[in-house]
C-alpha cells in the first residue's frame, strides 16, 4: 500500500520483498512522471536520506522513494550483484518501479537517481544499464567508479562486461544529464575506501581526486558528441559524511538548482 | 481379446487398469469417464497419442479408449463433456471425448467421432480417471511450504510456456539439482509430460495424476488442493526444486482465479514469464508483480527477434532468457538461489 499524500511510509512489495523502500508522496504533486530515489551508503543511513530528500521532494512536487539495501541479501549492491548467482540489486528495483508505475498510473515515470558514498557507486553503474529508466543522475562521495572505457576491465572499465548483467548502454547513459559532488575535505585514506596500486593509479588516492578524474573521463566521451558535460561541485569544508553534506555542505541546494535547470529546459524545448 | 483391449488407448487413460473394464454400458458419460468411441471422420487430429507417448495413425472405423472431458484451447477448441452418447468430436490428440462449441480459425473442424459407451467394471460401476489417481489428497505433506516452486506462466497458448519449463529443467539439473516438474493446468496431453522427463526431471506430475481430464472449470480450491498435492509428492521423494508450468494465459478464467488468490500465491516461490510478444511480455509481467509474485525473467518466442528482446529489456529491466541461457547451470544457480531465498521468507499478498 502506498502512503497517503503528506505522509511517508514504509512499503514492502510483494514481488519485490528483499527490498522495503521508504515512499513519500507530497500533497502537491507537480511532477506526476518523475520520482527521487535516494540511494545510501554502505553505513545503510537511509533516515538521514529520506530526512534530506523529504524536503526536495516537497519543493519539487514529486514523489520520493528510499530503498533499504539490507546487508544480508545485497552485500555488494554497489556493484549491482555479489556474483552472478547472487540477487541483483538493480533489478530488484526495476521490479519496484514496475510496480509503482502501475499503482501510481504513470507508464513514463523515471527516476532522479541520487546517491551518496556505496549508492553513488549504485547509481552509476545502475546508469549504465538502465538508463531508459532515469531522468537524471546524481552522484556524491562515490569511493571509485566504473570507468566508461574499455581499457580497462569491470568493475573499473567496461571491458569483459559480465554478460549475466545485461546490456551494457554506455551511449544512452551519456545522454543523462549528471551532476557529481564531493566534500572538498573527503581526502582520507579509511579502511572503507577500496585501495590497491592500480586502482590509485588509475582512478586517484582520494574520493576527490577519483571524482575529479571520473568526471574527466566522463566528459571526453561526451564531448565527442552533443551531450551536455557532467556538473561538478565541491562541498566546502565537509569530508564524508551524508548529514554534514546535507546540511552545511551545500549538497541539496546544488542538487535543487541542478533538476530546476533541467526542468527549465524541459519546459523551453517543449 | 475384447473390444476394450484391441481399441487404441489413449494418454490420459495412462493410470487406469484397462483389466477392470468389463464390458460397455449405455450409462451417459460424466467428466473422466472412459469411454469406447468409433472413428468416424478424420479432421484435425489424424493421430492419437497412446499411453507410451507414441502419435499413432488414426483410420476410419478405429476404436478408441477415450476420457470424457471439457478442453479450453485458444488455439484449438473450446469443448465440453458429451452429456450423451453418440456423435461428439476428439478434441485433444491426448484421448479427449467433447462436443465442441468453438474453435479457433487456425484450425480444421475437429475429427468426428461415435460414443459406442461407457466403460463399467464387473459391478457396473463406470470406470473413472478419479478411480486411478496416483497422487491422493492424503498425501498432503505437512511441511510443503519448504520446496521451493518455479511458476512458468505465458501470455497465451503457444507463447514458449513449456519450452521454457523445459530448458529450465535442464538448466537445474545440469546444475546437481534434484528437479521435479509438474502441469498444474491445462488438457491432459503427452507431449509436455515427456518433454520435462527428456529435460531431466526426475519426475513429473500432472492433474491426470489427481483423476481429472483437463482443468477446465475446476474450482480456485481445487487448483491450490492440487497444487499442494503435488508440492507435497515431490517433497517426499526429495526434490530440491519444482517447477511447475501453468497451461493458457494470464487472462484464461481458472488462471486469473488463481493468481488472485493469496492461498496460490503463498505456495509459489517466483515465476517466470513466456509471451508471443513484447508487448504481451510486458503485459503479463506487470500483472503478476501487481498480483506480489517475483517474476525473475521472462523469454518465449519473443526472443526469436532481437528487436523484440531489446524491447522487453528496455521497458521492464529484467532478465531476458533466450532457452540456451536458461540451460546453463549459472543461469538455473541464480534462479534457484532466488526462489530458494524466497522461499525463506514467508508470507506473501498482493501488492
Amino acid at each position: 500500500m502506498l502512503p497517503v499524500a503528506g505522509k511517508e511510509r514504509r512499503v514492502v512489495i510483494p514481488a519485490a520483498r528483499a527490498l522495503p523502500v521508504w515512499i513519500y508522496l507530497p500533497e502537491k504533486i507537480k511532477q506526476p512522471d518523475r520520482i527521487i530515489v535516494a540511494v545510501h551508503g554502505i553505513s545503510r543511513d537511509y533516515q538521514n536520506h529520506f530526512a534530506a530528500y523529504r524536503k526536495l521532494a516537497d519543493k519539487l512536487g514529486c514523489g520520493l522513494l528510499v530503498p533499504e539495501f539490507s546487508r544480508a541479501t545485497f552485500p555488494r549492491y554497489q556493484q549491482l550483484a555479489k556474483d552472478a548467482g547472487s540477487q541483483r540489486a538493480d533489478t530488484e528495483l526495476n521490479t519496484l518501479l514496475i510496480a509503482l508505475r502501475v499503482q501510481l498510473q504513470q507508464p513514463f515515470l523515471k527516476i532522479h537517481l541520487c546517491g551518496y558514498s556505496g549508492g553513488a557507486q549504485f547509481a552509476h553503474r545502475y546508469a549504465m544499464l538502465h538508463p531508459q529508466n532515469i531522468a537524471s543522475l546524481v552522484l556524491c562521495s562515490a569511493g571509485w567508479y566504473t570507468y566508461p572505457d574499455s581499457e580497462f576491465e569491470f568493475p573499473y572499465g567496461v571491458s569483459n562486461w559480465p554478460t549475466w548483467l545485461g546490456k551494457l548502454r554506455l551511449k544512452e547513459m551519456m545522454k543523462l544529464p549528471t551532476l557529481v559532488m564531493v566534500g572538498e575535505l573527503d581526502t582520507k585514506r579509511e579502511k572503507s575506501l577500496r585501495q590497491s596500486k592500480a586502482l590509485d593509479a588509475q582512478q586517484g588516492r582520494t574520493r576527490v581526486e577519483r571524482a575529479v578524474n571520473w568526471v574527466d573521463a566522463v566528459n571526453k566521451v561526451k564531448q565527442q558528441s552533443s551531450d551536455g558535460l557532467v556538473e561538478f561541485r565541491q562541498l566546502p569544508a565537509v569530508g564524508h559524511d551524508f548529514k554534514a553534506s546535507a546540511e552545511s555542505g551545500g549538497m541539496m541546494f546544488h542538487i535543487e538548482s541542478f533538476w530546476k535547470e533541467i526542468e527549465r529546459e524541459k519546459v523551453c524545448i517543449a | 481379446m475384447s473390444r476394450i483391449h484391441t481399441a487404441k488407448r489413449s494418454f490420459v487413460t495412462r493410470n487406469v487398469n484397462l483389466n477392470d473394464g468389463h464390458s460397455l454400458s449405455s450409462q451417459v458419460p460424466e467428466e473422466g469417464d472412459l469411454v469406447l468411441a468409433r472413428v468416424d471422420r478424420i479432421r484435425q487430429h489424424g493421430r492419437l497419442e497412446n499411453v507410451d507417448g507414441r502419435r499413432v495413425h488414426l483410420f476410419k472405423g478405429d476404436e478408441l479408449i477415450l476420457v470424457a472431458g471439457n478442453r479450453y484451447a485458444t488455439d484449438q477448441f473450446h469443448a465440453v463433456t458429451p452429456n450423451k452418447l453418440g456423435s461428439c468430436q476428439l478434441v485433444a490428440a491426448g484421448g479427449i471425448a467433447a462436443n465442441v462449441v468453438g474453435k479457433s480459425a487456425q484450425v480444421k473442424p475437429a475429427t468426428e467421432i461415435t460414443l459406442l459407451g461407457t466403460l463399467i467394471d464387473q459391478a457396473g460401476k463406470k470406470l473413472n480417471l478419479k478411480d486411478y489417481r496416483k497422487l491422493q489428497p492424503s498425501y498432503i505433506h505437512p511441511n510443503t511450504a519448504s520446496i521451493p516452486v518455479l511458476m512458468v506462466l505465458g501470455s497465451d497458448m503457444n507463447s514458449g510456456k513449456t519450452s521454457m519449463a523445459c530448458s529450465t529443467i535442464k538448466g537445474l539439473s545440469c546444475d546437481g539439482l534434484k528437479v521435479a516438474g509438474a502441469k498444474l493446468t491445462g488438457t491432459g496431453a503427452g507431449p509436455d509430460y515427456w518433454k520435462m522427463l527428456d529435460a531431466g526431471a526426475f519426475r513429473v506430475r500432472d492433474f491426470v495424476d489427481n483423476g481429472h481430464p483437463s482443468t477446465v472449470g475446476l474450482s480456485v480450491n481445487k487448483l491450490i488442493d492440487l497444487l499442494r498435492i503435488i508440492k507435497s509428492d515431490a517433497q517426499q521423494s526429495d526434490a530440491d526444486v519444482l517447477v511447475v508450468e501453468i497451461a493458457d494465459g494470464v487472462l484464461q478464467p481458472e488462471n486469473q482465479k488463481l493468481l488472485s488468490d493469496p492461498r496460490f500465491l503463498q505456495e509459489i516461490s517466483g515465476a517466470i514469464v513466456a509471451a508471443d510478444s513484447a508487448t504481451a511480455a510486458v503485459y503479463c509481467c506487470e500483472r503478476l508483480i501487481q498480483h506480489g509474485i517475483p517474476v525473475h525473467g521472462l523469454g518465449g518466442l519473443f526472443t526469436r527477434s532481437e528487436l523484440s528482446s531489446e524491447e522487453v529489456g528496455l521497458q521492464l529491466g529484467l532478465p531476458v532468457y533466450r532457452l540456451e541461457e536458461l540451460q546453463r547451470p549459472a543461469t538455473a544457480n541464480y534462479l534457484m538461489n532466488l526462489v530458494s531465498r524466497e522461499q525463506d521468507n514467508g508470507l506473501r499478498c498482493a501488492f
